[in-house]
Parts: structure tokens; C-alpha cells; sequence
């Protein structure tokens, strides 16, 4: 910055009032701190002056003080005699000298006070004096000053304090002027200061605005100096680029030339080569030495042709693709196709020509397999069976192959350049046409499940639509294969249908009803199994199937079971749903396999046994009450039973004391005084013992009757003949006198009571012979009817039988069906004899006819089926 | 009052069958020494001396006891038990005499140690002549045990039984 001032005039002076501006500023700012540094000096003075003065006084004030002290003291003391106010006394004493040399000390360097403060000094000594003389005379005499003496004390002490006030005046002036002094001098340096620094601020800020300006005006410059600069260096850089530009470009278009892989030449009028690049002289084989000035046309197979090339090109300016075959010196030939141009000199006149050849030998390849592969593929489309037809860019017909001709009724040939508005109706054509579109536009291959109508019949296709493109990469129109899918489809639809209907079915099911994979997830439920869990189904496919039971475990191994032996039957299990609720069911579940064999899974499903299990226990409950009530109605029949007995065993007493007691007597009339008796009165006596006798029987019978009922049948095997052969000899007595014709066949043996049974044969037996009493002889039969089933035995006579008419009284207790007088009898026996039977789990019946004989059937134990198809056989027979 | 010696007790509650029973046995010359006891208290009594029948001496006990099961007081079968438990008395052939023909009776009789067990038939006939055996066979065909050694249970060494 000094350099550039320095060059200029304006400059210098300028620089130099800056200069001097400063340098005063300086110097101005040095001087107010110099007045500032002596006017805090002069304040310190001040202060200390004050301080002099507070001194001054303060001494002045205790010296009046110790003066009053001493006078008080002594005063009090010559008025009273005190001791206690001498104290006051001495203490002003000791205090006032020191205040005095104080006071001394404080007042040296003024001449004024110390005259007065000596002044001071010899009037306070007076009035010391006095107090002393004062104190001393009290003490020593005891006299109390006069009146005239404390007025005398009293003008001393006044005078003291006189002097006093005015050396403290004095000094109160001497502060005063001081301080005035002071203030003036406060004021000067203040406005001294101000000013100076308004000035000082005032250079400064001149100078500052200079120097400002002139830095700007110097960066100006210095930019306008940068700029030239640069623009001179650029323009010496641009002209080198351009240099380097035109040798570089010379140098790229040389070596593109020569790394172009056709052949460039350029070709004089003459004809002969002027230049050629690398691989020119590759193709030709030969250097590029050789190629230079000899004839364009040697290297080819056709030179005339080449010869008629190049003269095209001068003729009309340039020619295109001109095909030519290169041979080179290694005999090798190559297809080329030239592109030529004339070019000119600066002059605009034709120079030569500049030719390229584009090898096309390769392309030739190509496009003969290409053409080759086509063939191939035309064959295989045609024999396809499959329809197959290529259409351009607007869906018009480009070909078909011979399956879609022959569908459509037409030649191949017929269908080029038609639209499928020609063969199909105008809704299905207008669909291909937009689906033909689309696949275009998109450019993806689709596939399209169509409808057909060929002929008025419509069926289903499968299309395949993709798009052609040419060699650039755009869609020239699109290839289309179609086949007919129409029994597919159905079958599908079957199988759609039947799929539907499985699944309906086992959506229909009430039993719940799932698959469970290997891992004992479940992979598929029915809408009873959401129902009974009360889980939904998403959330049940994929969940543990083993879960949802009160007991996982016994499901898990139940599904293993599963798929161990591939199914289990009625396996119990208890569902918990989602609430709670538990339902008891049974599991029947089978394995099901893929088509391959191999087990996919369990099918299983649950029958609902809670209704069946509630009613299993309802029974089981009523089975319980059921035997409750058995035991019951056993322990009753027992108390009746019991009942029975006593009175049974009571009336085997009670009854028969009576009778024997009138049988008794009534013999005893007959026996004693019979003969004193009227043949009346004897008969009379014959009833009555008659009449005791059989009720005798009457009761025994009846005794029998109820011990039968309460007897325990004890079954064993017995022969039945044996019991009838004891019974028959029994009755021999009765058959004394009689011809009794025994025919007795083969009986079977039987599960029966021995005893029971002879009672019953007794019974019968007795009765047959004394039903046929008016027979001679008397024919008793006993046997049995066999055929199918239980043997039905038989008893029968040839007495007097009885009317079937009272047939169901037969059996009846106390029933007869014939008069006491022609037989007698208890008409308690048969009633016995079937209770006997009845206790062996058989039946007995009868037939008769009236004099003609009668026949007493029974069986012991057997279904009462067979009873019957016996019976039905034996009426059979009886014919 | 001189007692003379009772042949047959009769144990029997209903009048009528008293009747008839000394009726028969009159009928066949047994009747002379026949005690009648009317209810099984009285038996006892009668039997082991006791009661009503203090003044009588064990030394003379009947030859038979024509025993009624039901009885007043105390009952057949205890008087039956009664007489079989006791050493004097056990050795007296006692009938069991009754209208019942229940099997328990019989087993319970026999089982206290019944001599015989009879069933009163209802035709006085029959009832005459079974009497008429009964007695026989007792107090005739039947040998009596030894009467004397029966009150001295020291000496029964002596004697052959």
C-alpha cells in the first residue's frame, strides 16, 4: 500500500495529514491521561486534607471534653467530698495532655493554629490549675469553693472553649477553600478531557474514512490488472488447443480408419487404389505397399462388377450396399456389400472415391441358417397338432400352419392378409383383436384360456400369444398357439364339482372332522370341529391338534396310533372348547396317502358322545336305582316270605289242634254212645268226621302248596323215569283190584328238583288213576314230545278228561271241575304241580275231551319259542 | 300225701288235647300215673322239684315226657334244652308231641336231644293208635335207665348206665 501511495503526489500529502492526524490523536489522548492521572492525585489530597481536618476536630472535641471532665471532677468533688468523682478528674487529666500533642502534631505546618493551640494550651493549663487548687483544698481542708470561684472556673473554661472553636474554624476554612480549590481544578480536566477526546475521536475517524477509501480504490485496480492478465493468457492457451485440436483430430480420424474392421479404400478415376487402411490389407491379403496404385478391381471374384461399382459411384455421387466377393491372396473369400461416396478436393472437384466394405460373409451364414432353422421350425409348426398362426402389427393374418388351416376348413394360403373377423364371430374376434394388442403393446408373452367356435361349436382353448420382434428390438407382430382344452376343462369342472361336493359334505358332517399332518399339527377342519372348540379356523389350521383335549397326551399318542397301524376305532377322548365346555367323543381316524403311496396324514373324526354317554350313565343311575328297588323289593318279598312262614307255621298248629280235637270227639261220641244213637244221628256223627278228615287233607295240601312256593328249587340231573317208577309203585296200593295198563316210554333226564318232581308226578299220576276208576282197563301214559327244542313231557289217560270249557280253572286253587261225590279231591293238587313247575322255568297245560280221556303237558326251563314251535309240531301231529 | 310214682308227664297246653290224649292213653291201660303240666313253667317245676312242687323228690323222676312245643310260659323247646342240660333229668325219655311238622322243629328238637319227635295226626284214629305205641314202646318194650344212682353223682362208678 506505501508503494502506491508513494507514486502519487495527492497521495503523499495525503498520507502525511493521516499521519499527522494520528500522531495528534496520540498525543492528545496522552495528555488527557497525564491530566487524569494528576487529577486522582489531587482528589487523594483532597481526601487526606479532609481526613486532617475530621482529625483536628475530633482532638479539639476530646480536649473539650477532658477540660469539662476535670472540671466536673473537681467540682463534684469540692461540692461533695467524694472520692468517686476524683476518678472523672484524673482521667481528663491524663487524657488532655495527649490530646494536646495530638493536636500538635496534626497543626505543625500551620503557623496560625499553633498560636492558637498554644493559646489553647496555657488556658486549659490555668483552669487545670484551678481544679487542682480546687481538688487540693477540698481534700486537704475540706473547703467547698465559693460562688465566685465556679464563676471563675467557669469564664477559664469559655475561653478554652473560644479558642477551641476557633481553631476549628480555622480549619473548617481551610477545608473549605481547599475543597474549592479542588472542584475548580476537577472541572478544567473534565472539559479539557471531553474536548480533547472529541478531537482525538474526530482525527481518528477522518483518517480511518481515508485509508478506507483508499484500499477500495487499489482493490479496483488490482481486479482491472488481474482480468488483462487473464485474458491474455487465455488467448494464448486457446491458439495452442487449437493447435493440438487439429493435429489430435487428424491423428483419431486416421486411426479410426484404421481400426474400422471393414475395408475402406479410396479409388482414383483410374481406378487404382490411393489408399487403403489395415483392414483392407487384411482382407485382400495383401500390404498396404502393394495395394497402393494397383487396380481396385484385381481382388475381386468379379472384377467387372467391382469396375461398374466405382464408375456408379463417380457417376451419381455414392453408392449403397453394393454387393462384391473379395478374394484374397490366400484364396479365402469374403462377401462384402460397399457403400461408396465421391469426395472432393477444397476445389469442390471429385478427388476419387472412398469406398467401404461391410463384411457380410458371416451375415450370410446367418441368415442361410436362420433361413435353415426356419424350415425347421415351419415343419415342426405345421406338424404340430397344435394351431399355430403369426398375425402383424394390426392383427391382420401373416400365416397359419396346417392343423389351424385345416380347423378353420381352409388352405394355409387362404389365410394370409385375412382378420379374425373373417372366421369368427364379430364379440370373439374383437376379443383375439385386443388380446393380440395388448400382448403387442406389452411386449409379454401371455397365456389366455379362451372360448372357440369353429362351425357353430364352441369349445375351450389355451392360447399361448407372444410378441415378434425385429433385429432393433420393436414388437412387428405376434406369434399365437392355441389347443383345445375342452375335455380338460370339464373334467376339471368334474372335479371342481365333486370337489365342491366333498367338501359340502364334510362341511355338512355334525362330527367334527380334521386332517393332522406328522407332526400332529392340524391341517384342515370342517365347521363342526370351529363349532365344538369354538375356535375359528385360521387359528386352528396350523395348531398342535392335541391342544384342544382335556388330556393332550392320550390324543397325541392316539394319533400316533394312528400312524403306526393306519387306523383306530372309537378311541375316547374329551374336547375342551375355548369356554370351557367339554365334550365327550369318540375318535374314529384312518391314515390317507398321496397319490404316490405315502401317508400324508390323519383324517379323524369325533363322535359326539356326550348325548350317548349322559344316557349311558342315566341307565347306568337307573340301573343303580333299579337295584336299589330289586333290593328293596327282595328285602320286602323276604319280610313277606318271612311273614309267610310264621303264618304258615302258626296255621300247621292252630289249624290242626281244632280239627283234631273235633275228629277226636266226635269218635269218641260214635265209639262211647253210638249204639244209644239214632242211625240220624250216626250219619250225622259220619259227616262230621268225614268233613274234619278232608279239611285235615285241605290243609296239608295247602301247607304243601305255600312250603313249595318258599322251597329253593335244588337242581340236579335227574332221570324223570325213575322218579316215576317210585311214584308208580307208590300207587300200587290204590290200583289194587284194578286193571291199570302202565305205558311208560323213555323220559329224558333233567335239571330238576327230585323231590319237586315227584310231587309232580304223584300229583298226576294220582290223578290219572283216579280219573279213569270207571275204566277197565285203565291206560296211563306216560312220555315225552321231543322234535325240535325243550321236551315236552306228557301224562296222559283215558278217564273220564274234562269239559275244555272250564280249561283255565284247572290249575286254580280249590277249583274242581268235578263233584266231590264222583271224585274227590282238595282241588289244591294241580295248583301245586304248577307252582313246581313254574319254579323249574316251565309251563304246563292240558287237553281233554270229555270222556274220552284228558293229557297233562309240561316242560321244565326252555325258550318259550321253543315251546311253542313243540307245541305247533305236536298239533301238527295230533291230525 | 303219698307220692306215688308218675309214670307218664304230659306237657300239654289245650284242654282238648289233654282230653283226648288221656282218652287214648286210658283206652290202653297207661293212664293210671299220669301228671298233667299245662304250661312249661309247671313242668319244670314239676320236674326238678321246685315251686308249686317243692314237696316232690327227684329220686322219682317219670319214665316219659309226652312233650307240647307250644307252650305257655316257657316254651317246648326250653323245657326240652331244660331237661337235656341237666344231669338228674337228661337221662328221661322225652316224645315231642305236636301238630307242627316243620322241618326246623325237627332239627332243633333232635338237636337238644329229643328221643322222639311225633307229629299229632288229625283223625283221632290215628291219633289213638299212635299214642298207643308210643306209650308201648316207653314205658314196656323201651328199658328204662337206671332209677336209683340218678340222686348220687358220687356213686355213679357203682352202677352200670
Amino acid at each position: 500500500m506505501g508503494e502506491q501511495f508513494g507514486d502519487s503526489p495527492v497521495e503523499t500529502a495525503l498520507q502525511r495529514w493521516v499521519t499527522a492526524g494520528i500522531g495528534l490523536a496520540v498525543l492528545l489522548t496522552a495528555f488527557m491521561s497525564a491530566l487524569t492521572w494528576r487529577s486522582i492525585n489531587q482528589a487523594e489530597g483532597d481526601a487526606d486534607w479532609v481526613d486532617h481536618t475530621h482529625q483536628v476536630q475530633t482532638a479539639l472535641q476530646a480536649t473539650l471534653r477532658n477540660a469539662v471532665d476535670i472540671e466536673t471532677g473537681a467540682r463534684g468533688f469540692a461540692a461533695t467530698g467524694e472520692g468517686s468523682f476524683l476518678g472523672q478528674y484524673w482521667e481528663g487529666q491524663s487524657a488532655v495532655a495527649l490530646n494536646l500533642a495530638t493536636l500538635r502534631h496534626l497543626t505543625a505546618d500551620n503557623a496560625v493554629q499553633q498560636k492558637r493551640l498554644e493559646l489553647l494550651k496555657s488556658q486549659l493549663n490555668a483552669r487545670v490549675e484551678m481544679a487542682r487548687r480546687t481538688v487540693h483544698d477540698r481534700q486537704q481542708s475540706g473547703v467547698v469553693p465559693a460562688k465566685s470561684d465556679f464563676l471563675e472556673g467557669k469564664s477559664l473554661m469559655d475561653a478554652v472553649r473560644l479558642t477551641a472553636t476557633e481553631m476549628l474554624g480555622e480549619d473548617d476554612r481551610l477545608l473549605n477553600q481547599r475543597v474549592k480549590e479542588a472542584q475548580a481544578a476537577r472541572s478544567r480536566t473534565r472539559i479539557i478531557t471531553a474536548g480533547g477526546a472529541l478531537v482525538a475521536v474526530g482525527l481518528l475517524a477522518l483518517a480511518g474514512l481515508s485509508i478506507r477509501r483508499e484500499i477500495k480504490h487499489a482493490a479496483r485496480l488490482r481486479r482491472q490488472l488481474t482480468a488483462v492478465n487473464a485474458d491474455l493468457v487465455q488467448r494464448s492457451t486457446e491458439s495452442r488447443r487449437a493447435e493440438e485440436e487439429a493435429r489430435r483430430s487428424s491423428r483419431y480420424a486416421r486411426s479410426l480408419l484404421e481400426a474400422s474392421l471393414d475395408a475402406l479404400v479410396t479409388i482414383s478415376r483410374e481406378g487404382k487404389i490411393t489408399d487403403v487402411n489395415e483392414a483392407a490389407t487384411r482382407v485382400a491379403g495383401v500390404s498396404r505397399e502393394r495395394l497402393i496404385g494397383s487396380d481396385f478391381s484385381d481382388y475381386f471374384t468379379d472384377p467387372e462388377g467391382a469396375r461398374r461399382g466405382y464408375e456408379q459411384v463417380f457417376a451419381q455421387g455414392a453408392v449403397q450396399d453394393y454387393p462384391l466377393a473379395i478374394r484374397s491372396t490366400s484364396g479365402e473369400v469374403r462377401d462384402v456389400l460397399y457403400n461408396a461416396t465421391v469426395f472432393e478436393n477444397e476445389a469442390g472437384g471429385v478427388e476419387g472415391v472412398f469406398a467401404a466394405a461391410r463384411d457380410v460373409t458371416e451375415r450370410k451364414r446367418a441368415e442361410q441358417e436362420l433361413r435353415a432353422s426356419e424350415n425347421k421350425y415351419r415343419t415342426l409348426a405345421e406338424s404340430l397338432p397344435q394351431m399355430v398362426f403369426v398375425k402383424d402389427r394390426a392383427s391382420v393374418n401373416v400365416s397359419c400352419n396346417q392343423s389351424f388351416a385345416r380347423s378353420l376348413g381352409i388352405r394355409p394360403e387362404e389365410y394370409v392378409g385375412k382378420t379374425d373377423y373373417d372366421f369368427f364371430p364379430a364379440g370373439l374376434a374383437e376379443k383375439y383383436r385386443s388380446d393380440d394388442q395388448r400382448v403387442m403393446e406389452s411386449g409379454r408373452t401371455e397365456e389366455i384360456e379362451e372360448e372357440y367356435v369353429r362351425d357353430g361349436q364352441k369349445s375351450s382353448v389355451q392360447t399361448v400369444k407372444t410378441p415378434l420382434r425385429d433385429a432393433a428390438g420393436n414388437v412387428t407382430g405376434i406369434l399365437g398357439i392355441f389347443w383345445d382344452i375342452t375335455e380338460r376343462k370339464r373334467a376339471q369342472e368334474q372335479l371342481r364339482q365333486s370337489s365342491l361336493y366333498t367338501r359340502s359334505l364334510i362341511e355338512a358332517s355334525l362330527d367334527p372332522l380334521v386332517t393332522i399332518s406328522r407332526d400332529g399339527k392340524i391341517t384342515d377342519v370342517n365347521e363342526a370341529t370351529e363349532k365344538v372348540t369354538g375356535v375359528s379356523r385360521p387359528q386352528l389350521i396350523g395348531s398342535d391338534f392335541s391342544s384342544y383335549f382335556t388330556e393332550p397326551e392320550s390324543a397325541r399318542r392316539g394319533y400316533e396310533q394312528v400312524f403306526e397301524q393306519g387306523a383306530v376305532q372309537d378311541y375316547p377322548l374329551a374336547i375342551r372348547s375355548a369356554v370351557g365346555q367339554v365334550t365327550d367323543v369318540l375318535y374314529n381316524a384312518s391314515v390317507f396317502r398321496s397319490e404316490s403311496g405315502e401317508v400324508e396324514g390323519v383324517f379323524a373324526a369325533a363322535r359326539d358322545i356326550t348325548e350317548r354317554k349322559r344316557a349311558e350313565e342315566e341307565v347306568h343311575r337307573l340301573n343303580e336305582e333299579l337295584e336299589q328297588r330289586v333290593i328293596q323289593r327282595t328285602a320286602q318279598l323276604e319280610a313277606a316270605n318271612k311273614e309267610l312262614e310264621a303264618f304258615t307255621y302258626s296255621v300247621s298248629h292252630d289249624l290242626r289242634a281244632p280239627l283234631r280235637h273235633i275228629s277226636g270227639f266226635s269218635k269218641i261220641l260214635t265209639e262211647e254212645y253210638g249204639s244209644s244213637l239214632a242211625p240220624d244221628a250216626q250219619h250225622h256223627l259220619q259227616r262230621i268226621q268225614e268233613g274234619t278228615r278232608r279239611m285235615g287233607l285241605l290243609v296239608d295240601d295247602l301247607l304243601n302248596l305255600g312250603r313249595i312256593g318258599r322251597h329253593e328249587v335244588r337242581l340236579q340231573v335227574a332221570g324223570l323215569n325213575s322218579i316215576v317208577n317210585e311214584v308208580i309203585e307208590e300207587l300200587k296200593p290204590e290200583c289194587i283190584g284194578r286193571q291199570v295198563e302202565w305205558e311208560i316210554a323213555n323220559l329224558p333226564f333233567a335239571e330238576c328238583d327230585p323231590a319237586l318232581m315227584k310231587q309232580v308226578f304223584q300229583n298226576l299220576l294220582s290223578n290219572a288213576v283216579k280219573f279213569t276208576r270207571p275204566r277197565s282197563p285203565a291206560v296211563i301214559e306216560v312220555g315225552q314230545k321231543g322234535g325240535e327244542g325243550t321236551p315236552v313231557v306228557f301224562v296222559r289217560d283215558n278217564g273220564v278228561g274234562f269239559n275244555v270249557k272250564y280249561a283255565d280253572k284247572l290249575f286254580g286253587v280249590f277249583q274242581r271241575l268235578h263233584r266231590a261225590e264222583d271224585f274227590e279231591g282238595t282241588g289244591v293238587g294241580l295248583a301245586t304241580v304248577q307252582r313246581i313247575i313254574q319254579k323249574h322255568g316251565g309251563r304246563i297245560w292240558a287237553e281233554a275231551e270229555l270222556d274220552k280221556g284228558a293229557t297233562f303237558y309240561f316242560t321244565l326251563g326252555g325258550s318259550e319259542a321253543n315251546e311253542l314251535k313243540t307245541k305247533a309240531a305236536m298239533a301238527g301231529e295230533q291230525t | 300225701m303219698t307220692q306215688r310214682q308218675i309214670e307218664i308227664l304230659l306237657v300239654e297246653d289245650n284242654p282238648d288235647d289233654v282230653e283226648l290224649t288221656l282218652h287214648a292213653l286210658r283206652k290202653e291201660n297207661l293212664a293210671n300215673n299220669i301228671h298233667v303240666a299245662r304250661d312249661g313253667e309247671e313242668a319244670l317245676e314239676f320236674l326238678f322239684c321246685n315251686g308249686v312242687h317243692a314237696e316232690r323228690s327227684m329220686e322219682r323222676p317219670p319214665k316219659l315226657i309226652l312233650l307240647d312245643l307250644k307252650l305257655p310260659k316257657v316254651d317246648g323247646m326250653e323245657v326240652l334244652r331244660r331237661i337235656k342240660a341237666d344231669e338228674r333229668t337228661k337221662t328221661i325219655p322225652v316224645v315231642i308231641l305236636t301238630s307242627s311238622k316243620e322241618e326246623r322243629d325237627l332239627v332243633s328238637g333232635y338237636g337238644l336231644g329229643a328221643n322222639s319227635y311225633i307229629q299229632k295226626p288229625v283223625d283221632f284214629d290215628q291219633f289213638r293208635d299212635t299214642v298207643k305205641s308210643v306209650g308201648l314202646y316207653w314205658l314196656v318194650i323201651n328199658q328204662a335207665p337206671v332209677a336209683e344212682s340218678r340222686t348220687q353223682p358220687a356213686a355213679k362208678g357203682a352202677g352200670a348206665k
